[in-house]
């Protein structure tokens, strides 16, 4: 038995229709025709009152075709014979969702009301003025009863719906004497289609039974129905769908949704599932992702499992890594397929790239304003520009996404009665009510404005200057007699405080008319009334640019006062929020505060529309007052439900994208344009992890903190409490990340370095504050130690003395460990007074060291085991007179300088040396060798910022921590190279003003050769800026998430960028860092920080913290 | 200012090559192999005055990775009766082994060895029986270690 029959059986459809005889009137005296009469027609209508049908009797009982009268009458005017409370409205509701379970509310005439059913839909057949065919299938039906022979193939069986809340489709076969009886059911996959929509109007099915080869039927065993499908007029509604229908609709499908039990499937839903199975939808596309639909449910099963709420909770709103992926992919615009000229603004005096100039466009065309499309574009003619506009203006509207396109099967018309008026090829659904019409359901375009979501380094910023000094004010705004508070000339541009800078220095590269000014409001110059400023100033200001944060705190001002102030006081022109996603969280005051200012046109910026779940995004369309996503209970039902409980999930994803497409514009960096070559092509980029050794201070600290933190770890393991103590084991580990950048870090108050750890904000307590102690001792005692073992300073002055005797000029002196020369910036000097590159000895106490350490660790072996190992002595030696040395006890030879920068190199904690230096008129100068004095990151940074001094004098370079603390000691440090360096620092504590002071002093080139460093917070810093005149960066530690980091490294490696970029990341070895570059990995392999709640969350963070503590 | 993160290794590499030719040291010679700079094929001519004159002994010399700050690796190929040194070829010596330091080259340590041919030290033997007879009996000794010369140092 094939599953489809491809080509219908045309004679047997028309047979059906000749295939009953007229009712007969039952009952002979007036009441008994009442009563049949009544019940005739609450079969029709279910909630037909008995008022009605009362006056429809009275009307039309002595006719003689009563019944069909009076249903005429009742469709034709309803309200004629409705008394009192019925209104339109309701009746309307109803006829489309019948109420399943009121039809069948007198169980004793299941019998008649089959048959009745079948004679009213034969009358309905008289109220109908056209069908048409839409396809036909098979059905699998099982046997209910034993039906032996004489079963005629193509012979018509009759379907009914049984009155229980089971969704039952009876095949009954009508036999020679006119009696019904069942022989069978549908399986249930086909009844639940089937079944809502046998009391459907409009939608009429013809059964056959499909030729058996067996001839007898056995309760249980299968056989097939073909089922033919018809449409009828009834299906329309007589008049276009507005957007009120959709939202009424929207409100009646959360009713019926709600009252409905499970396993009935509700009419529009089956009749959409019809339409699947018969392929009415249009394009192929449709048909794939209908059948995907399927698949994706089906394979789902196993989850419905689960219990819902379960899922419920896992999956928390949250989007998974692949969900995010795909959403981001059909959000990226398609360049080939643009359909607007491209634009080149007026007065600006930068070049636009191409994609920038689509861009433009689409934003004019977004605002409409049809006439600046295609704005000074040679290429495009004046009749061009015509017939854009009238393109333009027809797409407009976007297509109601809820609806989707049916095609008519064109080979079906010989079936089809009735007089088919309708000629269209196509007739539109809608998914989720099942309603129909013949026209486009359209959502009219409301909305001014939309989403610049082009990914990071692409130039929104740009190309929304151009969209603002092309259309700097609202031409269509006349002014009226009285005061208005319509500031139309004037763009509002909201944008992190980190950017505020940046914007106003773009704005002023960008802008070519001298009458178009900026202003920024910030800080001081809030507050009052702007529309003196703004409203009838002929010279009010193009842009004014403010802060998140302002807004924030005016409309917190406002709710005390109750006064509309400052930017609340006009309406703009239009409004602009930069890196849009802070207003991700809806609930949030900043997100309320930026929504309840107003403008004629708002658009959103952002390289990530949504950040992690599907509300993100809903956020900004409440911004746009996209209706009616913007309301929330109709975004949840088919947005975030679906995508939360997984269910549907191809049809929420496709009426998202059907959202986003006209409103979002996204291009990423890896797109190409139509000649093939990428958007936009940087330069490559490099990055280096360069593992760095503890020195032996900070091993020995460390060490201590890590036993420590393993101890309190392992301790709250027992006791199960690592989540409850978890802040303090972040603690712990924030200890640990600081010993890897600068030991001094631990002395400082810990309430300075908790402001730039989020997690640890309220994490203080006294355990912790002890074990700061603790190592702040141990640390001093270190140094106590050292302080003992460094040479007394009447040693120095006479080692001094020797060696400015015995190397008057130091040529010629060569490191006897790798025979060369020696440079006296390199060169240290033993007590016995033998020279050596310091590389060559730091190496040679290295591996000292070691030996011992080894020898330590093999104490208990027997020694012919290690035939090769030196005798073992704590000391080293000098290499060349086995004399003792040691490291605090070397000197150090430096250049003297005759520059006036030269005493700025002098250590402040040793100045006691310097009046004895002047006597000696030397090329070189020395000093007590301090082999603990900065940390290993910070002598490893030194050294590179040498080589690039050497090598790329006057180059720029950036330097990135998460601790600004520890920025203050690389600043610090840096300061005593003041003739080879120049520094700036970037951080969280300077206000506007200061940052854009440092911008600029930073993007200004120097002549003289010294390298300029900017030294920026990961935080203060990561997001937004443009550093693009630095093409080498230092991270200086690693963070916990990747992305962050990745974030800092496109300051530099983004449009404009034209050298190749360098990125050195410092790691120290065998240290907490090293696993936390782990723990990154596993990030990006998992994709895991989105797809979990906080419990799992939590849960992979304890995990985290072993694998920083797994030896 | 700076300190460099320079490995000693890569700038001493070909030294002890070119100290051997700027400064070549009478009756040593030291190749390095072709395909490995860090082996070298040496050959020590036995020391006027000593059981090995007339002698050429053959020696491979290797430069560990930890090199200068661990001693290279020397070992005899010709087989030669000496008290220091073992029928593998091992060469007692302290400055390769406890008294290393890096400030020493490839060259002292050869010119050492050759010094050790010159005057052998039985108190502090590699082969016990060498240094037995060279104790016990040194005319026997030395004529033995000249036979083994001729024989096979040539």
């Amino acid at each position: 038995m094939p599953d489809k029959r491809p080509f219908f059986d045309h004679s047997s459809a028309s047979r059906q229709l000749e295939h009953k005889s007229e009712p007969q009137k039952k009952g002979s005296t007036e009441d008994d025709f009442f009563d049949w009469f009544q019940s005739e027609l609450k079969t029709m209508f279910s909630d037909i009152t008995s008022q009605t049908v009362k006056s429809l009797f009275h009307e039309f009982h002595n006719k003689p075709e009563a019944l069909p009268l009076a249903i005429n009458a009742f469709l034709d005017d309803p309200q004629k014979y409705q008394h009192g409370d019925y209104s339109r409205k309701k009746e309307l509701l109803s006829s489309t969702h019948s109420n399943d379970n009121s039809i069948y509310k007198v169980d004793h005439i299941s019998e008649k009301a089959l048959e009745y059913d079948l004679h009213s839909k034969k009358r309905r057949r008289q109220l109908v003025n056209w069908r048409r065919y839409v396809g036909t299938f098979d059905v699998e039906c099982w046997c209910t009863r034993y039906v032996a022979g004489l079963l005629d193939p193509n012979e018509k069986v009759l379907l009914s719906k049984s009155q229980s809340k089971d969704n039952f489709v009876h095949v009954s076969r009508v036999d020679m004497s006119g009696n019904k009886r069942e022989i069978g059911r549908f399986l249930e996959r086909h009844a639940k289609i089937i079944a809502p929509l046998l009391e459907r109007h409009g939608i009429e099915f013809s059964a056959s039974l499909s030729p058996i080869s067996n001839q007898k039927l056995r309760t249980g065993d299968s056989f097939y129905i073909t089922l033919d499908c018809f449409v009828t007029d009834q299906l329309f509604g007589t008049r276009p769908l507005d957007d009120k229908d959709l939202e009424n609709s929207l409100k009646s499908v959360q009713h019926t949704k709600s009252t409905n039990s499970h396993c009935v499937m509700d009419e529009g839903p089956a009749l959409v599932s019809l339409f699947k199975k018969l392929h009415l939808f249009s394009d192929s596309n449709q048909n794939e992702e209908a059948r995907e639909v399927i698949s994706l449910e089906d394979s789902e099963e196993d989850n419905n499992k689960k219990s819902r709420d379960q899922r419920l909770e896992e999956n928390d709103g949250v989007l998974t890594m692949n969900q995010l992926k795909s959403l981001y992919q059909s959000t990226e615009s398609n360049v080939e397929d643009k359909i607007l000229p491209d634009s080149v603004p007026n007065d600006f005096l930068l070049e636009l790239r191409p994609y920038q100039r689509y861009g433009l466009s689409w934003m004019l065309f977004r605002e409409q304003e049809y006439d600046l499309v295609g704005l000074n574009n040679p290429q495009v003619t004046d009749e061009e520009k015509e017939d854009f506009k009238k393109v333009m203006t027809e797409i407009s509207g976007t297509k109601n996404p809820l609806w989707k396109e049916c095609k008519w099967p064109t080979w079906s018309s010989a079936s089809n009665d009735g007089i088919c008026e309708q000629s269209e090829e196509s007739f539109y659904v809608n998914l989720y009510t099942g309603s129909c019409s013949h026209y486009c359901p359209m959502i009219q375009n409301h909305t001014y404005g939309g989403i610049l979501a082009d990914e990071m380094g692409l130039g929104k910023t740009i190309t929304t200057l151009a969209l603002i000094l092309s259309c700097h004010e609202d031409k269509s705004y006349i002014r009226p007699c009285r005061r208005d508070r319509y500031a139309h000339k004037t763009t509002l541009i909201v944008v992190p405080m980190a950017l505020l800078s940046q914007w106003e220095s773009e704005f002023a590269k960008a802008n070519g008319n001298t009458h178009r000014k900026c202003y920024i409001y910030y800080g001081a110059e809030t507050l009052g009334d702007l529309s003196l400023l703004l409203c009838e100033n002929p010279t009010a200001p193009t842009v004014i640019l403010t802060t998140y944060g302002t807004v924030q705190s005016e409309a917190a001002r406002i709710t005390k006062t109750g006064n509309k102030i400052g930017l609340f006081s006009v309406t703009f022109f239009r409004i602009i929020i930069d890196e849009g996603h802070n207003i991700r969280n809806k609930s949030a005051k900043t997100t309320k505060a930026i929504h309840s200012l107003s403008s004629s046109r708002k658009w959103v910026l952002t390289g990530t529309p949504i950040v992690n779940r599907l509300d993100d995004l809903y956020s900004l369309l409440v911004f746009l007052d996209l209706q009616p996503w913007a309301k929330y209970y109709i975004w949840r039902r088919f947005i975030t439900e679906p995508f939360d409980q997984g269910r549907d999930l191809n049809d929420a994803f496709a009426l998202l994208k059907s959202i986003l497409d006209p409103i979002i514009l996204r291009r990423t960096k890896d797109q190409k344009d139509k000649d093939g070559n990428l958007l936009v092509s940087l330069p490559s980029r490099e990055i280096i992890i360069e593992r760095l050794k503890f020195n032996e201070k900070e091993e020995i600290l460390y060490s201590h903190l890590k036993a420590k933190a393993i101890n309190v770890l392992t301790e709250n393991m027992k006791a199960g409490l690592v989540l409850k103590n978890y802040s303090s084991i972040l603690t712990h580990l924030l200890r640990l990340r600081q010993v890897c950048c600068h030991l001094d870090l631990i002395r400082l108050p810990f309430t300075d370095i908790s402001n730039e750890d989020e997690d640890l904000k309220d994490s203080l307590n006294l355990m912790i504050d002890q074990a700061t102690e603790e190592s702040c001792r141990i640390l001093q005692d270190l140094e106590k130690e050292e302080e003992k073992s460094k040479l007394s300073l009447e040693k120095q002055l006479a080692m001094k003395n020797e060696i400015y005797q015995s190397f008057p000029d130091f040529d010629d002196v060569e490191c006897t460990i790798c025979t060369g020369p020696i440079e006296i910036e390199t060169c240290v000097i033993t007590e016995c007074k033998h020279c050596f590159c310091l590389g060559c000895l730091m190496e040679h106490f290295n591996f000292q060291s070691r030996l011992h350490s080894s020898i330590n660790a093999s104490n208990n072996l027997i020694v012919s085991q290690l035939p090769e190992v030196p005798a073992i002595s704590k000391e080293v030696l000098c290499p060349v007179c086995r004399h003792s040395i040691h490291k605090n006890r070397l000197l150090r030879t430096f250049k003297r300088e005759f520059k006036g920068c030269s005493f700025s190199k002098t250590d402040n904690n040793e100045p006691y040396l310097t009046q004895m230096e002047h006597m000696h008129e030397r090329d070189y100068y020395i000093r007590p060798f301090n082999p603990y004095g900065k940390s290993s990151k910070i002598n490893a940074l030194l050294s590179h910022l040498q080589q690039i001094y050497e090598d790329n004098p006057g180059d720029h370079v950036i330097v990135f921590s998460q601790f600004t603390s520890f920025l203050d000691l690389v600043e610090r440090e840096l300061k005593k190279y003041t003739c080879n360096f120049r520094i700036f620092k970037f951080d969280g504590r300077l206000n506007v003003d200061q940052r854009q002071r440092v911008l600029n002093e930073f993007n200004t080139k120097t002549t003289d050769g010294r390298i300029t460093i900017l030294l920026i917070s990961l935080k203060a810093g990561g997001v937004g800026l443009n550093l693009t005149i630095a093409s080498k960066a230092f991270l200086l530690d690693p963070h916990w998430n990747n992305a962050t980091e990745f974030q800092a490294i496109d300051r530099i490696h983004r449009v404009g960028q034209s050298k190749s970029v360098k990125v050195v990341r410092f790691i120290m070895e065998g240290s907490i860092e090293e696993r936390i570059l782990k723990i990154q990995e596993r990030k990006n392999q998992l994709g895991e920080a989105l797809s979990m709640n906080d419990e799992e969350r939590r849960k992979k963070k304890v995990e985290e913290i072993k694998i920083l503590f797994a030896e | 200012m700076r300190n460099p993160p320079r490995t000693p290794m890569t700038t001493t590499l070909n030294r002890p090559l070119t100290v051997f030719l700027s400064d070549p040291v009478p009756g040593i010679t030291a190749v390095p192999h072709e395909d490995n700079l860090r082996y070298f094929n040496v050959t020590i001519d036995g020391p006027s005055g000593s059981p090995y004159e007339g002698g050429k002994f053959k020696l491979e010399l290797f430069l560990p990775d930890d090199y200068p700050m661990l001693a290279p690796k020397v070992r005899f190929l010709t087989k030669i009766y000496h008290p220091n040194i073992d029928r593998l070829g091992r060469i007692c010596l302290d400055v390769l082994k406890a008294n290393w330091s890096p400030a020493l080259q490839v060259r002292t340590i050869l010119l050492s060895i050759q010094a050790l041919l010159s005057s052998p030290n039985p108190d502090d033997p590699l082969a016990n029986e060498v240094a037995e007879e060279w104790k016990n009996n040194e005319q026997n000794a030395i004529k033995t270690a000249r036979e083994w010369t001729e024989r096979f140092a040539q």
